[in-house]
């Protein structure tokens, strides 16, 4: 035991004189300080560039997403993926334009891409931006006053699923989205139905999400929510029926058995911890 | 089946809280563990306190929205934990107290030094436990479907109880549960959010497209960047929540393990939290705050198993945080404010008792700000700052200048915790928003510290002996752990 060591807890052994009172009048004033500064304090932190606190950050907000695709077998030379994502939306301010953007992912770009805002078709301008970045708007028939909604309808073709090596195929899907932020993330913010052909099983996706996956006249339907969209849905798999051990269930199944490893491991040494104690106290009390 | 591993996840937890409860035989064990712990728990509860909602949420939230130059501050952590150990540790752990009030109150040789410390521990607590708290309601937010609100209330709810039942012995058992799942649930996201773009090279590529501010330094003014890195260092030194844990290890030896440990931990989480964060402004440009970033990857990204492990390590993260704050606090009412001031014969289980209602208030205190408007839609980092900011500033010189000055004087670190909390909060009011507050609050401290030492009559020596006493050579050798009462 080192020589300075205390002999137990509990109050200083350096016992300090000194009148109570004043010193519980401080602590009373110090509390008061800063309890009534507490509130400002947490009300201040600075914005950041791109995250105005407290106020909209953008034009408007997005209030859900529907998106649609139907993936055609693999022959990219002729098929391609239809791709229809529906967007309510609402703006804060005056909104005569509504910014787009998307992502050109492993190249894969959308063609023909068409709007359609509040029933009417609307001009819709996209521009590679930076590297894979497209980005545009759609110019609004009627400008939107604050507070007003709109139905945005985007549609635009992909190229079909990708075939790679030894019949496996690759679905890269880029979503046009809204330059705004959503409202919040409430259940269902994004809504996607993705078809694929029957014969296609999927053995990895991004999102990892699906809801329900339904098979009706040779369509494979996957469908699946998120709080919040993504830039890109994908879809990896091949020809034939899918293996019970797919790369998501392995990944599970390798962390679930590090899991009872360590917790296994825990469980003996606390084991071995209480023994030890008991045994030492037996002998303190020999 | 994520509500199920969220389940399943709690109830171990509750069964460490139980466990602990059982083991728990005095206030040691309550507030210290016992001072027994090994390398690998101690380092782990520290690396778990300090990667909190503010590295799992607060970190990717950031730089979500700035880019990644806000990931240099990370760089601070080593240097940081480095001076505690080689620097602090060997003169501070001498004397092993149950709080840092205790420690201040020892050093100064006064009941009103400990009464400020602890008053400062208990108000600035609560504003760390709201950025906690925000963080849990958007977890429950993401993974249970609820509102945010209810979110946060079931998050403080749980909390609260099982902190009460099993104080630090279960808060230092669960922080290292918390720890390796977290550790495991990071380590296999980074993977496989790379699979999904196609590497680490693409991913880059990507997210500089998506967001030209990604990799520069235009996120944030390069002299709040450099005063939060100030923040995070100085605060990592001088936070209650983290000291305190070198009095829960065993002796020196085992305490420059743990913090190696917790070096490694740290820096490895922190750097996979940072590549995630890139990631997320590729598969989420838009959302409706940074801070769900993570809550969000977690769902979309990882396998239905490991991703609700994931939000649960998340959740942990936050708890293993809050936990440690309200022990924190507890024992800075019952043993700094109540003992000392109120009732010096209290007796053991009147002081836990007190302890207990202090968790309980300091807990709900938060939430309820939080539901009155205070702090509601802030990053969660940025609060996390606060804390640190307001931490350093009142703690850093009376700790680390009471253990390697002998004149500094017990009217020098009054002034200097009550200076330097007062000098950061209002800067953080009313001074300029590119510097963070740490930077006047700390030098305010440490004028007044040593200003005020100076002018002051010295210390008596016996209240110097502990901590430079003949057997200072000593400081970097093995501290023993002293017999356990009863």
């Amino acid at each position: 035991m080192g020589a300075n060591r205390a002999t137990g807890p509990g109050p200083s052994r350096v016992r300090p004189p000194g009148p109570t009172a004043p010193v519980r009048a401080a602590a009373g004033l110090l509390v008061g300080i800063l309890w009534v500064l507490l509130p400002h304090l947490t009300g201040t932190v600075p914005p950041l560039a791109g995250q105005e606190a407290g106020s909209p950050a953008t034009a408007g907000r997005v209030l859900s997403a529907r998106f649609e695709a139907r993936v055609p077998e693999a022959e990219p030379d002729a098929s391609s993926t239809e791709v229809t994502i529906r967007y309510r939306l609402v703006a804060d301010t005056t909104v005569r334009r509504v910014p787009v953007k998307g992502m050109a992912f492993f190249e894969v770009t959308p063609a023909d891409v068409r709007a359609q805002a509040g029933g009417q078709r609307a001009p819709i301008g996209l521009e590679v931006k930076r590297g894979p970045l497209l980005a545009g708007g759609v110019d609004l028939p009627t400008a939107l006053a604050p507070g007003d909604s709109l139905k945005l309808i985007l549609t635009y073709r992909l190229p079909a699923a990708i075939p790679t090596t030894g019949g496996r195929f690759d679905v890269v899907l880029p979503l046009l989205f809204v330059d705004w932020k959503p409202a919040g993330a409430p259940e269902g913010l994004l809504e996607a139905a993705i078809e694929l052909p029957a014969k296609y099983s999927i053995q990895e996706s991004f999102p990892t999400v699906p809801r329900a996956i339904t098979t009706q006249r040779g369509v494979r339907r996957y469908d699946l929510q998120l709080q919040a969209v993504p830039s890109l849905i994908r879809f990896r798999g091949h020809a034939g029926e899918p293996p019970f051990f797919t790369f998501s269930r392995l990944v599970d199944l390798g962390v679930l058995a590090l899991l009872g490893v360590v917790g296994a491991w825990g469980w003996l040494a606390l084991r071995r911890q209480r023994a030890r104690a008991k045994a030492e106290r037996r002998e303190a009390a020999e | 089946m994520q509500l199920l591993i969220f389940i399943g996840y709690f109830a171990v937890v509750f069964g460490i809280g139980w466990y602990s409860l059982q083991a728990t035989s005095d206030e040691q064990d309550y507030w210290i563990a016992g001072g027994e712990l090994g390398w690998a728990v101690g380092g782990a509860t520290l690396a778990a306190t300090h990667t909190s909602a503010g590295t799992f949420i607060g970190t990717i939230g950031i730089i979500h929205t700035v880019g990644w130059s806000f990931g240099w501050l990370v760089l601070s952590i080593p240097l940081a934990y480095w001076f505690v150990a080689a620097v602090l540790a060997p003169r501070f752990t001498r004397v092993r107290e149950l709080t840092l009030p205790a420690f201040v109150g020892r050093r100064y040789y006064s009941k009103a030094a400990r009464a400020v410390a602890a008053v400062i521990v208990l108000v600035a607590t609560v504003v760390f436990i709201q950025a906690q708290v925000v963080a849990g309601g958007l977890v429950a937010n993401i993974v249970f479907g609820l509102s945010t609100t209810k979110g946060m209330i079931l998050f403080t709810v749980v909390l609260i109880l099982y902190t009460v039942v099993g104080g630090m012995i279960a808060v230092a058992y669960t922080d290292f549960l918390q720890l390796i799942i977290m550790f495991i649930g990071a380590a296999v996201s980074l993977p496989l959010a790379l699979r999904h773009l196609d590497g680490l090279g693409s991913m880059l590529t990507y997210a500089e497209a998506m967001n030209p501010v990604t990799f520069t330094w235009g996120g944030l003014p390069a002299p709040l960047l450099f005063t939060m890195g100030l923040a995070f260092m100085l605060g990592s030194v001088a936070t209650p929540e983290k000291v305190i844990r070198l009095y829960a290890m065993k002796d020196m030896k085992t305490i420059r393990r743990g913090i190696l440990f917790t070096i490694i931990i740290v820096t490895v989480v922190n750097l996979v939290v940072m590549l995630l964060a890139v990631g997320s402004m590729v598969f989420f440009p838009q959302l409706p705050t940074g801070d769900l970033a993570m809550p969000v990857i977690a769902r979309a990204v990882l396998p239905t198993f490991i991703g609700g492990l994931m939000l649960a390590a998340i959740t942990s993260a936050m708890m293993s945080t809050v936990d440690s704050l309200l022990i924190v606090a507890g024992s800075a009412l019952s043993e700094d404010i109540y003992q000392t001031l109120f009732d010096p014969d209290a007796s053991h289980e009147r002081r836990l008792w007190v302890a207990r209602i202090g968790i309980a208030v300091v807990g709900v205190a938060p939430l309820i700000l939080i539901l009155s408007g205070v702090g509601e839609g802030e990053l969660v980092q940025l609060i996390v700052l606060l804390f640190t900011a307001l931490m350093a500033s009142s703690f850093f010189m009376p700790v680390v200048g009471g253990v390697l000055w002998r004149r500094a004087t017990k009217e020098g670190a009054i002034a200097a915790m009550i200076g330097g909390v007062l000098a950061c909060g209002l800067w953080e009011l009313y001074g300029h928003p590119n510097i963070d507050p740490v930077v006047p609050g700390f030098l305010a401290s440490a004028a007044l510290f040593f200003g005020v030492s100076l002018l002051t009559p010295r210390p008596p020596e016996e209240a110097l002996t502990p901590y430079f006493g003949a057997d200072e050579g000593a400081a970097a050798g093995p501290v023993e752990p002293e017999p356990r009462p009863g």
